[in-house]
């Protein structure tokens, strides 16, 4: 760690600011023009610069990459780059699948939506590449608050302004918990960088800290906090009202982008920083009880759903406690084998949903209808929408030879390889991917063997087309060549350990 | 010196309950925001706490980062309640009331 700003350092962290600049660019744009395809082109297109960077940083471009940054603030190993890369791939996809539906249902300027999403993609990038607590917080609010923004985007609809109150207080009281935790962290260790703290609850002397009470409390406190951002059972409750209150690219965004950056985070904190094993380590028995039950409820309520958001609501709170399995896993023995699935999953899980929820976003759009009952007949009405979005849903429900199956393997395989403390997880696992397959499969012999109401076919908006198209794209490529996706994760999930 | 690093410690954790059950209990969704402030003070005072009683510690430990995480706290928390408000007026304008048990048009 070196104590002087430099101009490396500034590389480290230029695709996040180059994230920030574009969203300014696209702000101020508006003043300049009212043309909606131009301001959208900018916005999109623009990704390349921070693409670029990360790229730059990722090969060693401009010489060899910093490991750290701003007095240890910011990191630059392969994790912090595996996330920028997949909040990118969020960014990309949240911003081309909203065009049509944003001119159609949202009446607002065109730059202050898109800009909203980039300051919310920046503070995710941040959340995986910060090493500090005051940085986690700082980078969760940037996340969070143009989140709260983003679901009462749609000022005509009363649900949409109801789903933001609601995510906004409860999501303020989730960070105020997860700062007491913090600040109990603090207070105990000394400090807030995270590898201090690692040394400082790994270091012979301090053995005294395995049974601090205190540091138990804002390890849990920690944990419950981030728990709100990935909806983990019992702090799921805002999920399925925000997701169907808000316009759905937005639900688009907060399910894939607000879980991955959680999941990011809490892997930095807990595995990187040390915190898993805090108190004799047997903070994995919390995380194993609420990932059994996070992933039951969310796959049972699941079943009983009519509109098509709350399934996916509850169908992501599901997915997250698939995600818990392999946390609890790297909790145990701190294995890089747990990471790797979990980064894999997370990759896995932003592309096909990226596609499901075009499918939802496509008909929403040419219909203004997002109940499950709507689907029937979609493979009749728009073939292609209808393909894609059954071929992400089979992949979501894990459904072999699809990388879904093959991602939700790899978690289930580092959690049985842990031993007879977790047999019992991998086992309620298998049964609830055996439940999920009931409630997708129902949406596909909706789209495929139900006769529609109406017969007439639907007009797509060419966005939404082509987000599909990129996405089948994706997840047939990852299926083909996950072996290679395994060799780039591999190194991203070793980089969390090397540091100690 | 005088008052013990204990003794801040249980008024932080007074006063992080006492916001807590405000939040959790109120149904005005304003009173729920200010039990969040309450709870978001009381996290400050257990880090300025801790940042004093390092004053006198071992050097290494920085008594500056707590006071620093304490000034950001406020910031943010101060950006969180104006985007909060505006929610607050916005539904107010749709629904004309801003008693969460009545803003319940979806299942809660």
């Amino acid at each position: 760690m070196t104590s002087q700003i430099t101009i490396e350092q500034f590389w480290l962290l230029s695709p996040e600011l180059s994230v920030v600049l574009l969203g300014f660019l696209v702000l101020g744009l508006d003043l300049l023009t009212k043309r909606r395809g131009l301001v959208t082109a900018v916005a999109i297109i623009g990704l390349a610069v921070p693409t670029f960077f990360s790229i730059s940083l990722a090969t060693s471009l401009f010489g060899p990459r910093p490991t750290s940054g701003f007095f240890g603030m910011l990191l630059g190993d392969q994790y912090s780059l595996f996330f920028q890369f997949l909040f990118l791939i969020v960014a990309f996809g949240v911003m081309l699948a909203s065009y049509g539906y944003a001119e159609k249902y949202l009446r607002v300027t065109p730059g202050e939506y898109y800009s909203v999403i980039l300051f919310s993609v920046a503070g995710m990038m941040l959340m995986g590449s910060t090493g500090e607590l005051i940085t986690i917080y700082i980078a969760l609010e940037l996340t969070s608050i143009p989140l709260y923004i983003l679901a009462g985007f749609s000022r005509t609809d009363t649900r949409s302004a109801e789903a933001a109150i609601k995510y906004v207080l409860l999501g303020a009281m989730s960070s105020a918990i997860l700062l007491y935790g913090m600040a109990l962290t603090y207070g105990v260790t000394g400090t807030t960088d995270l590898h201090a703290i690692a040394a400082v609850i790994t270091s012979p002397q301090h053995g005294i800290l395995s049974g601090n009470l205190m540091l138990l409390a804002g390890a849990v406190f920690m944990f419950v906090g981030f728990g709100f951002k990935i909806s983990a059972v019992p702090f799921h409750m805002w999920a399925p009202d925000i997701y169907e209150g808000a316009p759905t690219p937005a639900t688009l965004f907060f399910s894939v982008g607000s879980k991955a950056a959680g999941f990011a985070a809490i892997m930095r904190i807990f595995v990187f920083g040390g915190l898993a094993s805090v108190s004799g380590n047997y903070l994995w028995v919390m995380v194993a009880i609420i990932a059994a039950i996070t992933m039951t409820l969310g796959n049972v309520i699941a079943l009983l759903q009519t509109n098509i958001k709350r399934m996916m609501a509850y169908s992501s709170i599901g997915q997250a406690g698939y995600l818990l399995v392999g946390l609890a896993a790297v909790m145990i023995h701190n294995t890089a084998a747990g990471i790797l699935g979990l980064l894999t999953f997370l990759a896995v899980y932003v592309v096909t949903n990226i596609g499901a929820f075009a499918g939802i976003i496509g008909l929403a759009d040419a219909t203004g209808k997002e109940n499950i009952r709507d689907f029937d007949g979609l493979g009749r009405r728009s073939p292609w929408i209808a393909f894609g979005m059954g071929l992400c849903l089979l992949s979501l429900a894990g459904i072999p030879p699809q990388a879904g199956f093959m991602s939700k393997l790899f978690i289930f395989f580092a959690a049985w390889q842990q031993g007879s403390g977790l047999t019992w997880l991998v086992v309620l696992g298998l049964l609830n991917s055996a439940i999920a397959i009931v409630y997708y499969v129902n949406v596909l012999w909706r789209m495929f063997a139900v006769d529609p109401a109406k017969r007439d076919r639907l007009t797509i908006p060419g966005s939404v087309n082509l987000t599909m198209t990129l996405s089948v794209i994706g997840i047939i490529a990852l299926t083909i060549a996950f072996g290679v996706l395994l060799t780039h994760v591999g190194t991203s999930a070793n980089s969390l350990f090397t540091l100690h | 010196m005088g008052v013990s690093l204990q003794a801040f410690l249980v008024l932080g954790a007074v006063v992080f309950c006492i916001g807590l059950f405000g939040a959790l209990s109120k149904r005005n969704a304003v009173s729920i925001l200010m039990g969040i402030e309450i709870m978001l003070n009381a996290v400050n005072i257990t880090l300025v706490a801790f940042a004093s009683s390092f004053l006198h510690q071992q050097p290494k430990n920085n008594p500056l980062t707590g006071q620093i995480f304490a000034v950001f706290i406020i910031t943010v928390a101060a950006a969180e309640a104006s985007v909060a408000l505006a929610m607050i007026i916005a539904i107010y304008r749709r629904r004309n009331t801003i008693d969460v048990g009545e803003i319940n048009l979806m299942r809660w």
